[in-house]
């Protein structure tokens, strides 16, 4: 029983990180129709920055988070600047190109930067840990699950009580319907853009603590999050609750099934959803027309 | 970066002749195909006596060839077929190992290529079979996580691949009887599979089944309605590329004594991505250029590794926004500035 549920509190942290990942690629995905490859080393990139401000200029824990978020915002925004707004009107794989790009961009600038060798942000809890039933649990794991029901929250709240919100939804719903009633796709993109890089940069905060961060740190976690994003079917609860559910299967599946699959699990549930459901739990992206 | 641009690069209407006067040959027709193979036959025959001599240069243009090839099989998926992957470093890793392993078991480096070509053919061909319905961009995905789950598959599976340890023992390749022992002479075998596989492309080129592709790659559901099969012509140009990565991998095992898992990763695909971006995704001539730049040129900036990556990631970004079409539109792009230049 203690053993079960120290697996299932690690899925449900994992899950979290995984579930701020891919709510960040499907807010992007709903408004402007871009599927960014970019997202997993924008949470490097936060990861990064968390360490940089903590580590090497002893900022305080607290404060490092609004630098997270001023910094990603500010990133996601040049991101859209650099690799979106001159590919506009492009076909939807050339900007996947070119978010794949920036990606790579923003990994090896990191290498330029600070080097690849692994680093490691101390959490603000230290190795302190809450016993819950029996079993040892991270302090860390509490802060992750937390931040996230917040960001969820918050990202709920955005969407269904603000104008951004229902302009979001309306260009998810009827994409060329939203846009002739009027909703400035041009203006709502850099914003969107800012604030999924945002949630990226908060994940990786999240995650630093528990993981060694290094450059390549980010890209690993996209597939798992793409898979969430996948089997959620580009919905923001749905989304949620797949990537709880994927991390789930995965940190049970390594404890029960076999551990030398860990890394393969996330990866087979995108090959079986894809392969079953092609046209079922996925809407078809088209092209972007606006 | 729409693919069809560069076939179709026709004159303005009101420029064009009245087609009861003059029939116009097809696109691929008005291009100079076989003088291109030609020049990379030629000139891959005389590099070496002027450029090679020294191993690690013999190496090097052994590289640019093996990545020619690999750039040449990414070509017929994503150029071809129209379907974006991922999944190179996979087809590339699975071609090498293949290959070893039918080498060792079924005499000789011969039928380890034939097997390495039929495998990830099957491989390649399956996946697109499954992932049929996709749009794109979840086709590169599924891409994606295929290749993550054959390279696991490789890692875990070690009596097969040897893992991070690496696998020795690797047959040497020979023709006629005569072991081709030294990187130099295996250039030359290389050189002529890529000049086999280009004569490959450009009969496809210049075939009316190219029409019929491309008319399932632009415009599938009407492909459909005039009759043509799309994603059959798909599968089958798609599969013929997954192929060609796949003897690449194997032209890679042989040539190497040695190698290990470490050999393959993602970065495979996105260096082979670059090439055919850097080349010209619109014309057979960018995998070749590509490769050749994309190896060569890191090699000449040996102080600037440490940045190479970052260039890398400007280049293409650079490519993608403002040169679609590669080196192989240069000429296009500078005659369009030539005669704006005469017109002002």
């Amino acid at each position: 029983m203690e053993r079960f549920i120290a697996i299932f509190t690690s899925g449900l942290t994992q899950g979290s990180v995984y579930a701020l990942i891919a709510l960040g690629i499907v807010l992007l995905q709903n408004a402007t129709g871009v599927i960014n490859f970019a997202q997993g080393d924008l949470m490097t990139l936060g990861a990064y920055v968390g360490f940089w401000f903590v580590v090497q200029h002893h900022g305080g824990q607290i404060l490092m988070y609004g630098v997270v978020i001023v910094v990603l915002f500010c990133a996601g925004v040049l991101l859209e600047r650099i690799g979106y707004a001159p590919l506009r009107k492009r076909e939807p794989l050339t900007i996947v190109i070119s978010t794949f790009a920036l990606g790579l961009a923003i990994r090896s600038a990191l290498i330029v930067w600070q080097g690849s060798d692994p680093l490691n942000l101390p959490s603000p809890f230290g190795n302190k840990t809450v016993t819950i039933f029996g079993a040892e649990i991270p302090r860390q794991a509490i802060l992750t699950i937390g931040v996230t029901i917040v960001v969820g929250i918050a990202l709920y709240l955005l969407f269904q009580r603000s104008s951004i919100g229902r302009q979001v939804r309306a260009l998810a719903a009827d994409r060329e319907t939203a846009i002739l009633q009027g909703i400035r796709v041009n203006r709502l993109s850099p914003l969107i853009f800012g604030l999924s890089a945002t949630l990226a940069g908060i994940a990786g905060v999240l995650v630093a603590p528990v993981v060694a961060v290094s450059p390549a740190l980010g890209f690993g976690l996209l597939l798992s999050a793409f898979a969430a994003v996948i089997l959620g079917g580009e919905r923001l609860g749905g989304v949620a609750f797949a990537a709880v559910f994927i991390a789930l299967f995965q940190a049970l599946a390594t404890a029960y099934v076999s551990p030398k699959f860990s890394d393969a699990y996330p990866f087979l549930v995108i090959v079986l959803v894809l392969a079953v459901r092609p046209q079922g739990l996925v809407r078809v992206a088209t092209g972007v027309r606006f | 970066m729409s693919v069809s641009d560069t076939h179709s690069a026709a004159p303005p209407l009101e420029a064009r002749p009245s087609p009861l006067r003059r029939v116009i040959p097809p696109p691929a027709y008005q291009r100079r195909q076989w003088l291109f193979l030609a020049i990379v036959l030629i000139a891959g025959s005389l590099v070496p006596s002027v450029y090679g001599g020294t191993p690690y240069r013999d190496g090097l243009l052994a590289e640019i060839m093996i990545n020619a090839v690999l750039a040449l099989g990414f070509y017929w998926c994503f150029s071809l077929a129209g379907q974006f992957t991922f999944g190179v470093f996979a087809m590339y890793a699975a071609g090498a190992y293949i290959s070893v392993w039918g080498a060792k078991h079924f005499g000789g480096f011969w039928s380890g290529l034939l097997l390495a070509a039929v495998g990830t053919a099957l491989i390649g061909g399956l996946t697109r079979l499954i992932f049929a319905k996709l749009s794109p961009i979840y086709f590169a995905i599924a891409t994606m996580a295929i290749g993550g789950l054959m390279l696991i598959l490789f890692r875990e599976w070690v009596s097969f691949t040897g893992g991070y340890n690496g696998i020795g023992d690797i047959a040497i390749p020979s023709v006629f009887g005569d072991q081709l022992a030294t990187v130099h002479q295996r250039y030359y075998l290389m050189l002529g599979v890529l000049g086999l596989f280009l004569v490959l492309t450009i009969c496809l080129l210049r075939s009316p089944v190219m029409r019929e592709l491309t008319m399932s790659r632009d415009k599938g559901p009407v492909a459909a309605s005039a009759g043509l099969k799309p994603r059959h012509l798909q599968l089958v140009a798609f599969t013929v590329g997954s192929a060609m990565q796949g003897v690449a991998g194997s032209l890679y095992a042989h040539n190497s004594g040695y190698f290990s898992l470490e050999s393959f990763s993602i970065d495979i695909s996105l260096s082979v991505l670059l090439m055919v971006l850097l080349g010209g995704m619109g014309s057979m001539y960018g995998p070749v250029i590509g490769a050749a730049v994309i190896i060569y040129l890191p090699e000449q900036l040996r102080g600037a590794q440490k940045y190479s990556e970052l260039i890398y990631a400007g280049l293409v970004l650079l490519i993608v926004v403002a040169f679609p079409g590669g080196i192989a539109d240069a000429r296009r792009i500078v005659g369009k500035w030539l005669s704006r230049a005469r017109s002002k």
